[in-house]
């Protein structure tokens, strides 16, 4: 067995920084082309994590506005890297990493906005693409658009939360569809969906706070469902969840937090879903995230709704949607 | 998330080995992306045949997540095969994609755009066989019972049946019974437990009172026995909790108020809640008020709770009751 990896009881800001600005560069890896359908969305992990740590320069600007722009298609939804299919799942990361570079005039609005709206179903529902997979997941991705753009008349809001109410389940969470089963991370679209629609009361808060609080397991990580394993990235679905329903204190943050940085690489940067496992720049992400929510040291708070950098949110003259921030404001 | 950043530990290395490699890898970088080039090329200039299948394919074997492909691969059918066949045989080269399906599973079981592309074939074909897919998804959930996907595509096959059916009772038993097994295998499997929930009420619908009682009391040995065998599982607890109903806790109306020549409402409560119905005031004259009602969030952290009601009526000094 190999020896313990080595431990640190402070996030490695210089570390990781490094890591995120090597993406680019591990062209000799396989894995590099094999992940090329998650390009843009890799890029609004990096930048969000950077900007969070205060680092957000670390990227080159322009070159990144500019990569956003060429994944976008005559139908205005993005493709997951230039020359890929359009899909929903790719436009709300190019809208979040437009946006946290101030630079949402790059794009035409009208266009996305129009994309997002066909892709509504008549029962409120959206689909990912025109190949028709439905999934609450969208129905977050499709509001969290049009609220950034503040185009929410555009679309059927009331019809979509209906749809969402309908995904629900007796523990209080909800599934990737009716009758789905909890997941924390259908949960996470689906709360903070209805807080964007401003119907967060279809959430019984105490039910599904039981529930969420359940998930996190005695090494202090948090799991995505009963009897399975922890991992890093459900630091945020859980917890944003928990954040916007106003039930942070039912988790011990202390021990979450040691979880998140005993799985950091020490050697060369990022954050993986477990202790000694392989780091990318998903987990980085969340793992940063996570910390961003339970007010680290040195990190900027985010929004748990939008899962980006608060101060974008605010600028953005959007309502904080969630009562989290409100009661432990340490500032910036 | 794509499956493959989930579980992978971080092997030691030093710099002969990390060369070796790199040189192993460039190899099949330069297969990988040859193969890539080739079939976009191939797309774009619209050859839409088997040639072109065969290399989406090979590219869906290595990478079974790459959605674009995916879709190529349904243009391909849709626009360059399909039009050149009957029916048969288009049922033919579909049940040829179930069978692609099946290699690829074993690859990566967690990938959403397979089983997306499984849906679609069955949805476009004449014929499909439900009772195949139920077979199938039965298999699955052997090997892993708490699979999402293949509780998802449960769902979904057993919808498919229930529609071609004119009595879907049969079925609804069948499916209460497989969560009784699947439990019994296993009290912690949370996703049975779930599904239960999800089945019993069309049990009960067409039952007798004195049915339902005798349901009702076999469901509470079952979460005896779980509690007794599982107490710190809270699968069975939440099962139960749903099953007898939660009592709610009294709520009280802590005041309400009119915003005067405006044609707001505002009722504020003492906890939160949620309404089964419209607010019911009346005026003076004990005439209902209609109108919308909307949930406020509190602007800070609150116990109260208040919903503000729009209604139609322009201005009214006196409301009497609000219940
Ligand atoms: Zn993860």
């Amino acid at each position: 067995m190999a020896t313990e990896p080595p431990k640190t009881d402070k996030l490695e800001v210089d570390l990781h920084v490094k890591y995120i600005q090597s993406l680019n560069t591990k062209k000799d890896d396989l894995e590099y082309w094999l992940t090329e359908h998650l390009r843009l969305q890799g890029i609004y992990w990096g930048i969000t994590a950077l900007d969070l740590m205060k680092h957000v320069d670390a990227l080159p600007r322009e070159e990144v506005i500019k990569y956003v722009c060429d994944c976008q298609h005559e139908s205005g939804g993005f493709g997951g890297h230039i020359g890929h299919d359009p899909h929903i799942q790719n436009t709300l990361p190019a809208i979040q990493v437009l946006a946290t570079l101030n630079a949402l005039d790059a794009i035409d609005a009208d266009k996305v906005v129009k994309y997002v709206a066909s892709l509504q179903n008549e029962d409120g529902s959206f689909q990912g693409d025109q190949w028709g997979e439905v999934d609450t997941r969208f129905c977050y991705i499709a509001l969290s658009i049009c609220s950034l753009l503040k185009r929410l008349d555009d679309i059927n809001v009331k019809k979509c939360v209906e749809w969402i109410v309908k995904c629900r389940n007796y523990d209080g969470g909800f599934g990737n569809q009716p009758g789905g089963e909890s997941h924390s991370a259908q949960i996470f679209t689906c709360v903070n969906a209805l807080a964007i629609a401003g119907a967060l009361h279809h959430v019984d808060r105490d039910l599904l706070g039981w529930w969420l609080c359940e998930r996190q397991l005695k090494n202090g990580g948090l799991n995505g469902r009963p009897e399975k394993l922890e991992d890093v990235c459900y630091s945020w679905w859980v917890l944003s969840s928990l954040a916007t329903i106003d039930r942070m204190d039912w988790i011990n943050p202390e021990k979450l937090t040691e979880f998140i940085l005993s799985a950091q690489d020490l050697e060369d940067g990022g954050i993986s879903d477990r202790p000694g496992d392989m780091v990318d720049v998903f987990h980085t992400h969340f793992g940063i995230a996570g910390l961003a929510l339970l007010k680290y040291d040195g990190l900027r708070s985010i929004d748990p709704v939008y899962c980006m950098p608060q101060h974008v949110i605010d600028s953005l003259g959007l309502p904080r949607l969630h009562q989290h921030n409100d009661k432990m404001e340490s500032g910036v | 998330m794509s499956s493959n950043v989930h579980g992978v530990k971080k092997v030691k290395t030093n710099e002969e080995l990390a060369q070796a490699r790199k040189q192993k890898e460039a190899v099949k970088i330069k297969e990988y992306n040859d193969l890539v080039s080739r079939c976009k090329e191939e797309v774009e200039a619209k050859h839409f045949e088997f040639s072109t299948l065969r290399l989406t394919s090979d590219i869906l074997q290595l990478n079974p997540d790459y959605y674009t492909i995916w879709n190529y691969r349904r243009e391909i059918l849709l626009q360059g095969i399909f039009p050149t066949m009957d029916e048969e045989a288009k049922q033919q080269v579909l049940q040829q994609e179930l069978e692609f399906f099946m290699q690829l599973i074993r690859i990566n079981p967690k990938s959403y755009s397979m089983w997306n592309h499984r849906r679609w074939c069955l949805s476009v074909m004449s014929k499909p066989d439900w009772q195949q897919e139920f077979k199938l998804v039965g298999k699955m959930l052997d090997l892993d019972a708490r699979n999402f996907h293949g509780w998802s595509y449960r769902r979904n096959v057993v919808a498919n049946i229930r529609e071609q059916q004119l009595d879907t009772k049969e079925i609804d038993t069948k499916e209460f019974e497989y969560t009784s097994t699947k439990i019994k295998q296993s009290f912690s499997n949370y996703s049975a437990w779930h599904y239960r929930s999800k089945v019993l009420p069309s049990i009960l619908k067409d039952m007798t009172d004195e049915e339902r009682t005798a349901v009702g009391k076999k469901e509470l040995d079952l979460i005896k026995n779980a509690l007794y065998t599982e107490p710190d599982d809270q699968s069975a607890w939440l099962y139960y909790w749903w099953l007898v109903g939660r009592v709610p806790s009294h709520v009280q109306i802590v005041g309400a108020y009119s915003v005067s020549k405006t044609q707001f409402l505002f009722v504020v409560f003492d906890d939160e809640v949620q309404l089964a119905g419209d607010i019911a005031v009346q005026d003076e004259q004990n005439n209902k008020v209609n109108g919308s009602c909307y949930f406020q969030p509190p602007t800070m952290p609150s116990p109260l709770h208040s919903w503000m009601m729009k209604h139609w009526q322009f201005s009214f000094s006196n409301w009497i009751q609000v219940a």
